[in-house]
């Protein structure tokens, strides 16, 4: 029998990452769904890009799913075209250049073409007026989180992602999911046992792994790519949200907090808001030293 | 003698993928075995990140003295962007491994795992 979820307008506030995560709870192990919009009339990167995971999840695991294009109003249609959404979830649909960033979804880890569309559809879309360096550093940074994802979250549906630029907020955003196993089981997967015979808490876990040099690969020395993607957004203004398990990690006005969260997601959200004023990005400018040993 | 490793020409102009990073590692290794100094060339790459240098260079703390990568192994063409995370991988690196208590820790908890699939 068929089920229909009643999608509502979601932002990317604390509460509406709750929603997403009801509704991946509800609606997962679903046969026959129909999604249905008339109670919707926007949403934001991130719930676009988590909305994908779960048709796309979905329809992996053997269900199906409609989407009620009848029921959107014209605007969240214009949205959801334009940013590739509907033409990727198999709605006859033509995407096209506007505010709206490219929803995506990557199976496995395409560097070149992942970095190509931070440069070229995100970043380098010039809303933000820095050099070619500076997007350069910037789109190096941003990619610190796929890499994570793709070597951390092991799972089994890829990476799915979208961005959005708000124009009168001046904020250039970007959300990027995994449905994996998630930052805390990666984290308590290679604690020391002796160290932490009770274990450790997700908000704690979450805390360790954006430590640097906090590493779940033992052969290597690795562990700085959310260490580095912290202090970027950190000092250039900008806001992040983790969320994986019940954590919540913040970070904003170069401050950082964690916290357990009311309700569970398995897997990994982080989403990210640039600030679009060049001068925030100042401090970025170019040095010439190089390395030392 | 010196060595020089154009890393445009080897891995194009990111540098980001672990995967990169084990060839241009493999490269400065067989280098620096052979007696030779390394000079790796950055110029015309435009994005860098930290898995790609953990593989490249932080490995190489596994077989090399922090001294001898100092006086051996030099780099030109880093952005600043580039340079900044290299040098985190670098202090990260030689942690990592001279810290022989933690990694002996964390070999006890792998084999513990292991041993228990």
């Amino acid at each position: 029998m068929s089920q229909t979820l009643y999608l509502s307008t979601i932002n990317d506030k604390i509460e509406d990452f709750y929603t997403l995560f009801s509704l991946w709870e509800t609606f997962k192990d679903v046969r026959d769904l129909q999604i249905d919009f008339s109670d919707c009339r926007f949403l934001r990167q991130n719930a676009v890009a988590f909305l994908g995971g779960i048709i796309y999840n979905i329809r992996n695991n053997g269900g199906k799913v409609s989407i009620n294009i009848g029921s959107m109003s014209p605007e969240l249609l214009m949205n959801l075209a334009q940013n590739g959404f509907l033409s990727a979830v198999g709605v006859n649909s033509n995407p096209w250049e506007g505010n709206s960033i490219p929803y995506r979804h990557d199976t496995v880890n395409k560097p070149t073409l992942i970095t190509r569309y931070l440069q070229e559809q995100w970043i380098g879309r010039e809303w933000i007026a820095v050099s070619e360096k500076l997007a350069d550093t910037i789109t190096g940074t941003v990619w610190e989180i796929y890499a994570n994802a793709f070597e951390h979250g092991k799972s089994s549906s890829g990476v799915f992602s979208c961005g959005q630029y708000f124009p009168k907020l001046k904020e250039l955003n970007l959300t990027v999911i995994d449905f994996g196993i998630g930052i805390p089981a990666s984290v308590r997967g290679f604690l020391d046992p002796k160290k932490y015979p009770e274990g450790i808490s997700a908000d704690k876990a979450l805390e360790m792994a954006f430590q640097g040099g906090f590493t779940t690969k033992p052969k290597i020395s690795r562990g700085l790519g959310l260490e580095i993607l912290k202090r970027f957004i950190q000092i250039t203004g900008g806001r992040m949200d983790v969320y994986s398990h019940e954590a919540h990690g913040l970070f904003s006005n170069g401050d950082e907090h964690f916290h357990l969260t009311k309700a569970f997601f398995e897997g990994t959200i982080v989403n990210i808001m640039l600030q679009c004023d060049e001068e925030c990005y100042y401090i970025l400018e170019e040095n010439s030293e190089q390395p030392e040993f | 003698m010196t060595m020089k490793i154009n890393v445009l020409s080897q891995v194009g102009e990111n540098c980001i993928t672990p995967e990169d990073g084990e060839l241009i590692h493999q490269l400065i290794c067989t280098g620096l075995s052979n007696g030779n100094s390394v000079e790796l060339d950055f110029t015309g790459v435009r994005i860098f990140a930290s898995p790609f240098f953990n593989v490249a260079i932080g490995q190489l703390f596994e077989d090399f003295k922090r001294d001898m990568l100092k006086e051996h192994l030099t780099f030109v063409g880093l952005t600043g962007h580039g340079s900044r995370v290299l040098q985190r991988v670098i202090e990260n690196a030689e942690l990592f491994y001279s810290n022989q208590t933690y990694r002996m820790a964390l070999k006890t908890v792998i084999t513990q795992k292991s041993e228990s699939y």
